[in-house]
């Protein structure tokens, strides 16, 4: 139901997209919801953000999303597939760097689980951003 | 002499993140003979004045613990700023 590489290396691409809704195109999904984060060029110490730069504690990633996986399973009745990516390294402005989506029966528990999924991995997910800023220098930023 | 080579080292992997390995200028180091958390806090903030007044959690073996915590010979120890993913 869910697969274990999260972490890719470099921006979303829509390849990849496109290859994982293929893999949901199965008869008993009746609604699939998606959620693609993207960087954006927020201004900051007067500068524009050029890129992030995201770095992971990988292994810790993968125990920690695992329960995220095991919560939602428990929680939701009606899930047939997840899939969650999400970037390391260099995403430039207007790139992906997360990808989640939930395929299930019906469309209500499609839409809370991917909106759940993605507070929890903002919330528990080991993963630092640094932000590259046009001219020089950069700021580490933390989720609110 | 044979009492020193009967004494077991007690080795830990130390793991800094984000903007803790900026400052550290290091990803990992080993250490030894930090018996706690505590006791390693002590250390670092003495090697790395800066990291004193960050945020930051400690994780054991991938698990983050609160408040006092023993530490044995082969855990991986990482110190955790605030998350920053999605």
């Amino acid at each position: 139901m869910t697969n274990k590489d999260i972490l890719i290396e470099g921006p979303i691409q829509q390849d990849l997209v496109s290859k994982i809704i293929s893999d949901t195109m199965q008869g008993n999904i009746g609604a699939q919801s998606i959620f693609l984060g993207q960087v954006r060029n927020d201004v900051l110490k007067g500068k524009k953000v050029l890129e992030i730069d995201y770095s992971a504690y990988d292994e810790m990633v993968n125990t920690e999303m695992e329960k995220i996986f095991e919560h939602i399973k428990n929680k939701y009745d009606d899930l047939q597939k997840i899939y969650v990516r999400h970037s390391v390294g260099v995403v430039k402005a207007g790139e992906h760097s997360l990808f989640v989506l939930v395929a299930a029966g019906h469309r209500r528990q499609a839409f809370k689980a991917v909106e759940e999924i993605v507070d929890l991995i903002k919330e528990r997910l080991p993963v630092w951003k640094k932000e590259n800023l046009e001219g020089g220098g950069h700021v580490w930023t933390e989720n609110p | 002499m044979l009492q020193n080579f009967n004494r077991k080292i007690m080795k830990i992997k130390v793991l800094f993140f984000g903007m803790l390995s900026e400052i550290t200028g290091t990803g990992s180091m080993e250490l030894e003979n930090m018996e706690n958390i505590r006791i390693l806090q002590s250390h670092l903030w003495k090697t790395y004045p800066e990291i004193k007044d960050m945020d930051y959690r400690f994780a054991v073996n991938k698990e983050i613990i609160n408040g006092k915590h023993e530490l044995k010979d082969g855990d991986e120890v990482a110190l955790l700023p605030p998350f920053a993913g999605g």
